[in-house]
């Protein structure tokens, strides 16, 4: 509550000096478009469209075939992931400022990112849970005056300013006439930051027998960067429910070499079994498909299909003993799953689900961000 | 609050179900056990400080954030039974709270995220209010028995069990489980032992089947266990058998050849027999037809024809005259004049027409002669003793034990309805002049429903129950009931007893809306409760409790 205060003490010095437009009941909550994780992940990685390298080799350094089976290794028998990490915004359109010709949509956001332990038991802990208080306006849209005092009043208050119209890897491919839409990206580019700082946080605690599951694309920087240093692979798998459907694979040399399209490549794919890991970013990310469900019992042939990323500093081609065990734990998280409470419940992991239900909970409810948020 | 006790859970308010001041929630911190019944202690605000609001756990709820079952099934790789889930669901156990009081007299609904606790004994005299009850009106009725070890001595308040706030207690439940008579007896050996004016006050118990009752006075044959021995003394009572009792006993067919009452045994010492003549029953024939309909009153007429023409116009007491000169024991009066004239066909007497005199004489004839046990004679011979009187010598401190397990219906009928009318005679009519009269007198009796039965409204019984069961109170007449279905029992009977006692039930039953007084979660509780536990409620506890109590220390059949 102390953040809506000062924010609305913020809110009320600004409109002593500039004319406001505030939005429907004082804040209207921006919609979060489900599918922004795929099209994270082609932002990402939008230079690669064709996979042809795959980059695994087993112990005697064979490459291995499209498919392989990975049967589901269980908690009781390999406690593999200990850790799951997952971020979670909650913004708001608080209205639009009218300085003379100029004008910025104004938004709030609370972002936060949580990391959960699993105990062996098979219960949730919380282990690292952070959480952010953002102001988002349009710094090119005020003058330098009424920027400078923002600054000023956010920083006594704790509540980070954003410049909505600041580049960065999200926000820049959305255009720049619909700043509210922009607005969106900027708070996930906050929210993957914070994620990102989280991962720094929890990284020692990993090891090669307690591993980290981050929800959505390890793509992102500064994870990418983080994840790279020293030329060892860390225990931190990213898992994507959503992906880009465009990629191409190559598997084979030569005449005989086979293409596929994500759809062929999926569907032929049955359930615990992965694909083989193929290369991303000249070597230094390998990633593959897992799929968790039995096609049967979905309704489409994609659904049930993960996407596990890891990082490679080595750009050395990873071990397929490591990568089935991680597929093989990971066919494991199908159980429990959040069905009936996410419509992606065939391939949301559920402690992935708890991490971002923990930091849901952790906001200001929506009655009270309506109703305290005023501009007088 | 009391610091020491572990916080076991949080309150919890939803917008679905949210705190009032009858109820709270909480949930259970996990490994914790609490089961219904158990009282517990939030945290409350106060004017200064905090104070604490008590509760008595009513039900518990575990629920997931599975949405439905479909979920669960889902979960399971579609229905796999073997799977093991890699992460516990995440579900929670919430306990329904029914206020029971505040320390501190608020009646705020508990706010969200409070603790809780359990109740200390000293908490759960507070939650109950007994503490409020001074020491000398403190009769202790059993123990609490919580989850997590904590016991803790009930007492009730002998101003609401024995008069003059409240009184009378009924107890019912499933015969051989609810132990009903076990626990009439302790709650009057704990009454004898512990009230103020325990001299003033004399016992009448009727033995209503077997020889339950008629070795009250004698020790166990076996030392009671530890575990029985230490529960008498939590409750501060000494596990002791009756004192100072007066067994009277049914007269037999068999009894002047064997010199033995018609009694399943036959107690130690301290033993009278008792009979009715005509003579001892000419004014309680009424009750003798309790059983019979008689929508037009034929029968009530010829019986107040038959007392009259039977006693003494002067004196109100034994003596016909008139028509009625020759008839002094049963044969005269079923066989002779007034009712018979010489050639053995009835007559009318009175207003009573000849048809109804025969009706009268078959049924009459039937209940003392042909079905009779035996307890009707002629004449009471010498050492047999007229129930009445016997009954209106009790003392203070005495118990006096009357037999009528073997007893025809009617005969019952007749012993019971003799016995609450003669005691409510020496109160009501007489007045508690007479010294030696002991200021309470407690009668208990089982199977009341055969004496006060719901199904009828009004006869001559019904009458006399409910004389003691309305008035008692303030005479000092203290009706202790057992039955095994409270609803089978007259609805003003059970509406005046102030202390309820429900042992194990069965769900039927407790559909009936006699225990509409009974939260559902409580009578689910009551259909398993498990022997030696009951469920009471009595008015200073705002919600039933349950309860356990010891094994009465005395000779009980099946022992031997």
């Amino acid at each position: 509550m102390t953040a809506l205060q000062n924010l609305r003490w913020i809110l009320r010095t600004i409109s002593e000096s500039v004319e406001v437009l505030p939005a429907v009941g004082g804040a209207e909550e921006d919609l979060v478009h489900p599918d922004f994780e795929e099209r994270e992940d082609q932002i990402f990685d939008k230079d690669d469209l064709i996979f042809d390298t795959i980059f695994e080799r087993d112990s005697l350094r064979r490459m291995p075939s499209l498919y392989r089976p990975v049967p589901s290794i269980g908690r009781i028998e390999k406690h593999f992931f200990r850790y799951f990490l997952d971020g979670s915004f909650r913004s708001y359109f608080l209205g639009t400022l009218l300085e003379n010709e100029r004008d910025t949509p104004v938004h709030f956001a609370q972002v936060g990112a949580c990391t959960l332990r699993r105990e062996d038991d098979g219960t949730m802990r919380r282990e690292v849970l952070q959480m952010e208080n953002v102001l988002l306006v349009a710094k090119g849209r005020l003058s330098e005056v009424l920027w400078t005092r923002l600054e000023k009043l956010a920083s006594e208050t704790g509540i980070k300013l954003v410049d909505i119209t600041e580049k960065d890897t999200i926000s820049e491919t959305l255009p720049d006439f619909d700043l509210r839409n922009k607005a969106a990206g900027k708070v996930r580019y906050v929210m993957h930051s914070l994620e990102s700082e989280v991962i720094k946080e929890v990284l020692p605690k990993l090891s090669e027998d307690s591993w980290l599951i981050v929800d959505g694309s390890l793509l992102f920087n500064p994870t990418l960067d983080l994840l790279s240093k020293d030329g060892r692979i860390k225990p931190v798998i990213g898992v994507a429910k959503n992906f880009r459907k465009d990629p191409q694979f190559v598997f084979g040399r030569g005449p005989r070499a086979e293409r596929y399209s994500i759809y062929k490549l999926l569907a032929d794919l049955r359930t615990e079994h992965r694909t083989a890991a193929f290369s991303a970013r000249d070597g230094r990310v390998v990633f593959w498909y897992v799929r968790l469900r039995e096609q049967k019992h979905l309704d489409y042939p994609l659904m049930g299909v993960v996407k596990v990323e890891l990082v490679n500093p080595s750009k050395e081609p990873v071990p397929t003993e490591l990568i089935d065990l991680i597929s093989r734990t990971l066919v494991a998280e199908r159980s429990v799953t959040p069905h009936g409470q996410d419509r992606r419940w065939h391939v949301h992991l559920y402690p992935i689900f708890l991490a971002e239900c923990t930091v849901k909970e952790n906001f200001l409810s929506r009655e009270v961000v309506h109703h305290f948020l005023k501009w007088r | 609050m009391s610091e020491e006790s572990p916080i076991i859970g949080l309150s919890s308010a939803t917008s679905n179900q949210p705190n009032s001041s009858d109820e709270f929630f909480f949930w259970l911190a996990p490994g914790v056990i609490v089961n219904p019944f158990d009282i517990v202690e939030a945290e409350q605000i106060a004017p200064q400080g905090s104070s604490r609001t008590f509760g008595i756990v009513t039900t518990l709820e575990h629920s997931t954030d599975a949405p439905t079952h479909l979920s669960n099934f889902i979960s399971n790789d579609f229905g796999q039974v073997s799977t093991n889930p890699n992460t516990v669901r995440q579900g929670t156990t919430v306990a329904r709270v029914a206020v029971l009081s505040n320390d501190k007299n608020i009646y705020m609904p508990v706010m969200n995220d409070r603790p809780v606790r359990f109740a200390d004994e000293a908490a759960i005299h507070t939650a109950l209010s007994i503490d409020q009850i001074p020491k000398q009106y403190r009769v202790p009725a059993g123990l609490i028995e919580m989850s997590n070890g904590t016991t803790a001595v009930v007492y009730l308040d002998s101003r609401y069990l024995l008069g003059p706030e409240g009184a009378h207690m009924n107890i019912t439940g499933i015969s051989g489980l609810a132990t009903k008579t076990s626990y009439a007896i302790f709650l009057i050996q704990s009454i004898l032992q512990t009230v103020e004016n325990k001299d003033r006050i004399g016992v009448i118990i009727l033995n209503v089947k077997h020889g339950d009752l008629l070795t009250i006075d004698q020790p166990p044959k076996e030392e009671l266990l530890r575990e029985q021995h230490e529960m008498w003394k939590r409750l501060g009572l000494t596990p002791q058998p009756f004192t100072n009792v007066r067994y009277l006993l049914p007269y037999g067919k068999d009894t002047p050849s064997t010199g033995r009452p018609n009694s399943f045994r036959i107690p130690q010492r301290n033993w009278f027999l008792y009979a009715y003549s005509l003579q001892d029953t000419y004014d309680k024939l009424d009750l003798l037809f309790s059983n019979i309909p008689d929508p037009w009153d034929t029968i009530g007429a010829l019986i107040g024809e038959i007392q009259q023409g039977l006693s003494n116009p002067k004196t109100g007491l034994w003596g016909p005259s008139g028509n009625w000169r020759n008839v002094i024991d049963w044969d005269s009066l079923l066989n002779g004049p007034p009712l018979v004239d010489q050639q053995g066909r009835a007559q009318s007497v009175g207003d009573v027409k000849a048809i109804s005199v025969a009706r009268f004489r078959r049924l009459l004839r039937r209940i003392v002669k042909t079905r009779q046990s035996g307890i009707f004679v002629s004449q009471r011979p010498h050492g047999v003793e007229n129930l009445s009187k016997e009954i209106a010598k009790i003392r203070g401190g005495e118990t006096i034990v009357v037999d009528i397990a073997r007893l025809a219906d009617e005969e019952q009928t007749l012993v019971f309805g003799d016995i609450l009318r003669t005691i409510y005679a020496l109160y009501a009519e007489e007045g508690s002049e007479r010294e030696d009269l002991p200021e309470k007198v407690i009668i208990f009796v089982d199977e009341l429903n055969k004496y006060a039965p719901a199904r009828e409204k009004e006869s001559p019984i019904i009458e006399q129950i409910l004389d003691i069961a309305e008035r008692g109170r303030s005479l000092g007449v203290i009706l202790f009931g057992a039955e095994q279905f409270m609803s089978a029992v007259h609805d003003r009977v059970v509406g005046n007893c102030s202390t309820l006692i429900i042992g194990r039930s069965s769900s039927a039953e407790l559909s009936s809306p006699v225990y509409r007084f009974l939260d559902p979660a409580v009578k689910a509780n009551i259909t398993r409760l498990q022997k030696g536990e009951l469920v009471i409620s009595h008015p200073i506890f705002r919600q039933p409790l349950k309860l356990k109590f010891p094994k009465p220390a005395y000779l009980q059949e099946g022992t031997e």
